[in-house]
């Protein structure tokens, strides 16, 4: 009798603990919808999904701040799904908001946080940034044009002509440039090239990168056309009035046989360097007419190569304050963006 | 030994085998009334969600539009237009099962030259019925030249 007793007992205690699971639920999904909680958390899902689509719609750059309307929930923003749940429950959250967004293939989002105030969704280029504080940079092109395995590159330290900010001094006959600026850019564009010497020793010169020498146009073009590289980067430094701007411009021939990829490539360093860089405030691709520039324009060794870009890096005015004194992540920058060109 | 033959008398195992059915049949209940109650939450304007897909494809630089010289145009570039660069733009490869994402078929015509080109999205379902929208007129970059042609959409789990 003792043995049936007990038996009872525990289906007694497993038919009370059943009944009691099942009522939480209930209680639970009653007090979510009384207070509008569930609904809410649905609400915000959709919200920040067809936010995303939208941010996907537009041509530019896009930022736009989306504020909280209720503490604790818990985002979560992967797999083409934006999911809102209680932070005591997570995924157990019985009413749980979820929506589904679509990507485009290059897009791979990855966003979570606990009661966050805002979320921050931003269009910068062809991605897409979710985050709680924007450190990242938005000014990001969106580059359409057409990627080539290059696997050696010339780089060209430029240093302006007599048109520009450099001269040499020919009096002194040192070979050394004798403008403040112009001995300013070539100081700052042979640093460059000595970072992007030292990360990467497959890369070839126009000039040499240990010390100071004044090489002319032709010469440098000279250089550029007895190499055997499948690519030119020429990096100069840009000059603008207002030292508050720090631009970052990538020069391409319109004459080039490969005009695409030479487009592709100085958009995807510039963004690269804009990815790298909170300070520079806008980046863009030029096409130029090379045939119809000066014979000492800098901008002649772009008909050097077919696949060649001339980078106006940041603003001699305000070399104090800005992306100029950061010679080695430059040199990083541009070689990140030479590997992701490849891929 | 709950069921066991000393324990329990036929009565009695009926009876728990009814409780314990009935108590499924309750949470599986609930279950799907949570969820009918989700879903008639989000109900959205149905055209919203088509409009801005639209919008992609007609708007986005990853989709067909026409680059000239390093400036993203408002052209659609016919030989961008393909299932290829729809399948970058409107990206579907992980959630093509989902009945709740749309699937869209677009038909771009150029009179002028009698051609046509229609491409789809991965998820899209020859079996499956659709809706159309209006033909609008649109720009497109054709060896070279600008012209206008028509662009149909098509779009399947509208709600």
């Amino acid at each position: 009798m003792e043995k049936r007793g007990l038996e009872y007992q525990l289906f007694f205690l497993m038919e009370l603990i059943a009944a009691f699971l099942v009522s939480a639920l209930l209680i639970y999904v009653a007090i979510s919808y009384a207070k509008g909680s569930a609904v809410t958390k649905s609400y915000i899902a959709i919200d920040q999904a067809l936010l995303i689509d939208t941010l996907n719609s537009f041509k530019g750059n896009v930022l736009a701040v989306y504020p909280i309307p209720k503490e604790g929930y818990y985002y979560t923003i992967d797999s083409n799904t934006v999911k809102v749940t209680d932070i005591s429950l997570l995924d157990r959250d019985p009413t749980k908001g979820i929506f589904q967004y679509v990507p485009t293939s290059t897009q791979d989002l990855n966003y979570e946080s606990k009661n966050p105030e805002k979320i921050i969704f931003a269009k910068s280029g062809n991605d897409i940034i979710i985050t709680n504080s924007l450190n990242h940079n938005i000014k990001s092109l969106s580059c359409s044009g057409t990627p080539i395995s290059i696997s050696t590159i010339i780089i060209d330290p430029g240093h302006g002509t007599s048109q520009g900010f450099a001269v040499p001094d020919e009096q002194l006959d040192t070979g050394f440039v004798n403008k403040e600026l112009g001995l300013a850019e070539s100081n700052i564009t042979r640093n460059i090239a000595e970072s992007l010497f030292f990360l990467d020793d497959s890369l070839s010169f126009t000039r040499n990168v240990r010390f100071e020498e004044y090489k002319s146009l032709n010469e440098r073009t000279d250089a550029i056309e007895s190499s055997h590289a499948d690519a030119l980067i020429s990096i100069h430094v840009g000059s603008e009035d207002n030292p508050n701007v720090n631009h970052v411009k990538a020069y391409i021939s319109v004459n080039s046989k490969k005009k695409r990829e030479s487009e592709q490539l100085g958009c995807i360093i510039i963004n690269e360097l804009i990815a790298n860089f909170p300070e520079i405030t806008g980046g863009l691709v030029v096409p130029v007419n090379v045939s119809e520039l000066d014979a000492d324009n800098p901008m002649r060794v772009l008909d050097s190569k077919d696949i060649s870009v001339l980078l106006e890096i940041g603003n001699i005015n305000s070399i104090n304050n800005n992306i100029l004194t950061k010679h080695a992540r430059i040199a990083k920058s541009i070689l990140n963006a030479v590997k992701r060109y490849n891929r | 030994m709950i069921f066991g033959k000393k324990a329990q008398s036929p009565e009695k195992a009926i009876y728990y085998l009814i409780f314990g059915f009935l108590l499924t049949f309750i949470f599986l209940f609930l279950m799907w009334n949570i969820r009918s109650a989700s879903l008639l939450k989000l109900n959205i304007p149905s055209r919203l969600q088509v409009e801005l897909f639209t919008q992609r494809f007609l708007s986005s630089p990853m989709c067909f539009l026409h680059t000239e010289d390093g400036i993203v145009t408002d052209i659609i570039d016919w030989d961008k237009f393909s299932n290829e660069t729809l399948h970058k733009c409107y990206y579907v490869a992980d959630i093509k099962e989902n009945p709740n994402v749309k699937a869209f078929r677009l038909i771009l015509v150029l009179n002028s030259y009698n051609l046509k080109k229609d491409i789809s999205t991965e998820n899209w379902n020859e079996n499956l019925g659709y809706e159309k929208e209006q033909p609008r007129p649109v720009m497109v970059f054709y060896k070279d030249k600008v012209l206008v042609g028509d662009l149909t959409v098509e779009v399947q789990n509208v709600r």
